[in-house]
């Protein structure tokens, strides 16, 4: 399974937020997915709605696509990605602890 | 007692309640050995029963090679239906016998079992594809199990679920372990912990339930214990009648039992007593596989051996002629070489007719075995030879060719030249099956030479076919005239119809291709004489060669026709690697007519399923084009490993459009531009050489466009010699003319000299046809030579309220699709006609459509309705 960030534009500032606007259209929407075999992580999307991020993991780009379809959402740019974060040589040392962190006595 | 399978069994007998009214379902259901698989079953047989339903079940054997067609048999001869057995009796007819199995399934309302599908023979596993598909327009479930634990990825029965799950009435379902509740409930009243018992078990009914009827203090480490520990309170004469009973896979004959266990009837009934045996028809067998295993394998290996004899003679015994496939097995159990000798040749023919290709290959093998006992090395090379002719047409290419080279060496060794060359002869054709172009032509020629200088044979008009074959692949026309005419000449005078239709198919097609037979004559008329003698298998070939000519010459309407045709008719025939290489065909046409989503997605689909070198090489190259296009990831993945094989093939079909999909990506995707164009120039020299005015054009005008153009010297294919003539619309035109939109705007963008608003609609059309990659690329070039108000692309969409049809509606839209009116929709699905009015009205609003047709329309392009080969529409030939 690989994983993929797709960008989207919206016209009409409704957004990603249509495909989870109701407990129907939510199951709706995932079962879409699942029958493209595609699973929805999670999406960033813009104040405004006319943009969002949207993280999926999917066997190929076409499955991707397939979803997309099933759930009308438009596709500007499928992207494939791996999560990358800020602590790749283990955790921070104790004098960097963020602040409210308990103290070991 | 049937613990925690409730929602199972649920689904199941509902869908009993549904085929009554005429909507059949396939339910698949998986698990691990002892899961309770087939106690599953039983229940469903029951519920049928209460239903007042017919139920019948057929089982796959645990043979060393399996019965073809066995669970068939089983339930057509219990049904009975005439009409099945004496197709089955009768021999290869293989389309008449689907066809036959499909109206039993239409009559009445019925539950049909196949179990243990994982030991299924190739024949079971293509007439379960074949039903599968149509289930939902029988009046039947069919529940088929299998143990998921024993299937690697590419067994069959992985790619059988996987092909058939997505589609209507399909259901799939794994069994779970019982949970600590229930195998506690199990326990109940007995002296073994729950707990324990749970943790080594690990929630396997067959485990747990052997385990307490074992009745030991202590729970055993393993299956193997507990099953021995049971048959350790047996009696002696129980437990040899349980060795004997072990030794027969599937069901013992209650007679055999007697036979090779006089007045055993008291120690019968004593297995039957403690549950380790039981009734089954008119004979018996052991309560679970696992069992039956453990126990055959605790028997010492003489004794193992003299029981299979005596149960092979018992079958010898019984008249009427032995089960061909069940002889085999106990003879090989029993190291009986003679009667190996004497059955496995006839049940591998008879597998062969039935084909199942694969378990005709296993019992030629066995008589291989079986002849090398006996010290006789020309039936060892028949025998491997044959056994190399199944594994070619079962698709077990690495094993095919080992087996050739062994026959090979024994012929030679013998000095039997004929059987040398005509054995080189089978060598070529499976060298080009897997892509190695050099050897392939090596072994040809070395069969022709060495049967030209003997007298004329058939073997020698089979070796002049398959280099005719060599010639075609390579495209040297005139050497496909020059063996497919000695060919034919030789053929005919010998009366040997097939290898004359076989050379007749490869002239035609050479002429069709190189234009002088422009309408395909010659090759539509060898289909016709193969079909008349009845020679599918080149009946199939010869389609997909007609309509591979036809998409090179780009008349996609004829090459549309075709395909559908062909396809159909190899699936009908169980053609599977006729149907791939058509379905990538199909995949092309589409990339070239501009359909980008419908090219992909078949790509896909042939690649996930098809693992022929030819088949792959044509859809990594549709989708790593589809993708570059389109600007999606995974481009260089399916071009690199398309190349790796087009490389290997040495065939300019293959080379050309992979070197000019690399050009093009490099182009697109300003990545890995200098290795790209020195690929496409050295593939450039193979073009002009053997190459045609199509494949050579593109290869001239991607170089140009790169900026690094070749001077032209050989005769184009009009729309590519145009633009190179600097007349970009003029190549536009002639795309158009073809139905090229990709090409069309391609041209215009890329060649010289074209005007600003052609370019601006080309970048349109680009954008339109979803070629986004391509369209920015464009947009880029055309800003930097200072054109500006570039179309921006088609409005994203405007999601107020996504169009979700419910399960209902989806239903109606499908048997809308079908052709049905509303008046046979509400009889379908049992609702008034006013619902039924309803529900169109929402799917036609839901999908913006104002009529059927429309909306139909729009659902495929959704991808709504559930696509598969034998769907495409076909007209008639």
């Amino acid at each position: 399974m690989r994983r993929y960030v797709v960008e989207r534009s919206f016209a009409d500032g409704v957004g990603m937020s249509a495909a989870v606007s109701s407990a129907e259209a939510c199951r709706a929407t995932l079962e879409a997915n699942a029958r493209a075999d595609v699973t929805w992580i999670h999406s960033y999307v813009s104040s405004d709605g006319s943009k969002s991020f949207c993280l999926y993991e999917a066997p190929t780009p076409e499955a991707v696509r397939r979803a997309s379809t099933l759930n009308r959402l438009p596709v500007d740019s499928i992207t494939e990605v791996r999560t990358l974060d800020p602590y790749p040589f283990g955790s921070p040392s104790p004098k960097s602890a963020p602040v409210g962190a308990k103290q070991a006595i | 007692m049937l613990l925690e399978r409730h929602e199972q069994l649920d689904l199941i007998l509902d869908n009993l309640d549904v085929a009554i009214r005429g909507r059949g379902a396939l339910v698949f259901v998986g698990g691990e050995a002892g899961i309770g698989k087939t106690a599953l079953v039983n229940a469903a047989v029951a519920g049928a029963r209460d239903r007042k339903m017919e139920a019948f079940i057929g089982a796959c054997d645990p043979l060393a090679t399996p019965r073809p067609l066995g669970p068939l048999q089983d339930i057509a001869y219990e049904l009975p239906d005439p009409a099945i057995i004496e197709l089955l009796d009768r021999g290869p007819a293989r389309f008449e016998l689907f066809t036959a199995c499909l109206k039993m399934l239409r009559g009445r309302p019925r539950l049909l079992a196949f179990e243990d599908l994982h030991w299924a023979d190739a024949a079971t596993l293509d007439l379960l594809t074949y039903l599968g598909r149509r289930i939902a327009t029988t009046r039947v479930v069919l529940v088929a199990t299998y143990r998921d634990d024993e299937l690697d990825q590419t067994h069959p029965v992985r790619v059988l679920t996987g092909e058939l799950g997505t589609g209507e009435q399909v259901f799939r379902m794994t069994l779970p372990p019982l949970s600590q509740a229930a195998v506690t409930t199990l326990a109940t009243g007995r002296s073994i912990d729950a707990h324990e018992l749970y943790r080594l078990t690990e929630g396997n009914p067959f485990f747990a339930t052997e385990v307490l009827a074992a009745g030991t203090a202590g729970v055993p480490s393993a299956v193997r214990e507990a099953v021995m520990a049971r048959a350790a309170r047996l009696s002696p004469q129980a437990r040899e009648a349980l060795g004997v009973a072990a030794v027969v896979p599937q069901r013992v004959e209650l007679d055999l039992l007697l036979t090779l266990c006089p007045d055993s009837e008291a120690a019968i009934d004593e297995c039957q007593h403690r549950g380790i045996l039981v009734a089954d028809g008119g004979g018996l067998r052991f309560r679970h596989e696992i069992a039956r295993d453990v126990i055959e394998h605790s028997l010492p290996a003489a004794h193992r051996r003299a029981l299979n004899r005596r149960v092979l003679a018992w079958l010898r015994e019984r008249g009427s002629g032995p089960e061909l496939a069940r002889a085999v097995h106990h003879a090989v159990a029993g190291d009986d070489w003679d009667a190996v000798l004497e059955f496995a040749p006839a049940a591998a023919a008879r597998a062969a007719a039935m084909g199942a290709h694969r378990e005709s290959a296993a019992h030629y093998g066995a008589a291989a075995v079986a002849a090398e006992h006996r010290r006789s090395p020309s039936d060892v090379a028949d025998f491997v030879y044959r056994q190399a002719c199944a594994c070619s047409l079962s698709d077990q290419m690495a094993e095919s060719l080992a087996l050739f080279h062994r026959s090979l060496d024994i012929w030679q060794q013998a000095g039997n030249v004929r059987r040398v060359g005509d054995t080189l002869a089978r060598l070529c054709r499976v060298q080009l099956t897997i892509g190695n172009g050099a050897t392939a032509r090596a072994a040809g020629d070395r069969a022709v030479a060495l049967l030209e200088v003997q007298p004329a044979s058939p073997e020698l008009a089979r070796a002049l076919s398959t280099r005719a074959g060599v010639a075609a692949r390579a495209n040297e026309y005139d050497d496909v005239l020059r063996y497919g005419r000695r060919a034919v000449a030789l053929a005919e005078g010998l009366g040997e119809e097939e290898t004359a239709v076989h050379a007749l198919a490869y002239i035609g097609c050479a002429e069709f291709e190189r234009g002088a037979d422009p309408d395909g004559s010659l090759l539509t008329a060898a289909i016709e004489r193969g079909r008349v003698g009845g020679l599918d298998e080149h009946v199939g070939r010869s389609m997909l060669n007609l309509a591979s000519v036809q998409l090179s010459h780009h008349d996609y309407p004829a090459a549309l026709a075709s395909l559908a045709a062909g396809i159909s008719y190899a699936d009908e025939h169980g053609f599977d690697v006729f149907v791939g290489l058509m379905r990538a065909e199909r995949a092309r046409l589409a990339l070239e007519t501009g359909d980008l989503d419908a090219a992909a997605d078949e790509a896909g689909a042939v690649l996930r399923r098809y693992q022929a070198q030819d088949t792959r090489v044509v859809a990594l190259t549709v989708l790593g084009r589809a993708r570059a296009r389109r600007g999606d990831p995974g481009v260089w993945e399916a071009l690199d490993e398309a190349w790796r094989i087009a490389d290997g093939t040495q065939e300019i079909q293959y080379l050309g459009p992979a070197a000019a999909a690399c050009l093009e990506a490099a182009l697109l995707l300003s990545s890995r531009f200098d290795a790209s164009v020195k690929v496409a120039a050295a593939t450039l020299d193979l073009a002009e050489a053997r190459g045609t005015p199509w494949q050579a054009g593109e290869l001239y005008a991607w170089l140009a466009r790169a900026g690094r153009p070749e001077p032209v010297t050989t005769e184009l294919a009009e729309p590519w010699r145009r633009e190179l003539a600097g007349e970009p619309r003029a190549a536009a035109e002639a795309w158009g003319a073809l139905g090229c939109p990709y090409e069309a705007s391609m041209a215009i963008l890329w060649g010289v000299g074209a005007d600003e608003s052609d370019a601006r609609k080309a970048v349109d059309q680009l954008q339109r046809i979803g070629a986004r990659q391509a369209a920015a690329v464009a947009t880029r070039r055309l800003r930097e030579r200072g054109i500006r108000r570039i179309p921006r692309g088609a409005q994203p969409t405007t999601l107020v309220n996504p169009a979700h049809l419910t399960r209902r509606e989806l239903e109606v839209l499908s048997l809308l699709a079908q052709g049905l009116s509303n008046a046979e929709i509400s009889a379908r699905l049992f609702v008034s006609t006013k619902t039924v009015e309803h529900h169109v009205g929402s799917v036609l609003a839901k999908l913006g459509a104002r009529g059927r047709v429309g909306a139909i329309g729009e659902a495929r392009r959704l991808g709504l309705l559930s696509e598969s080969p034998s769907t495409v529409a076909s007209p008639k030939q």
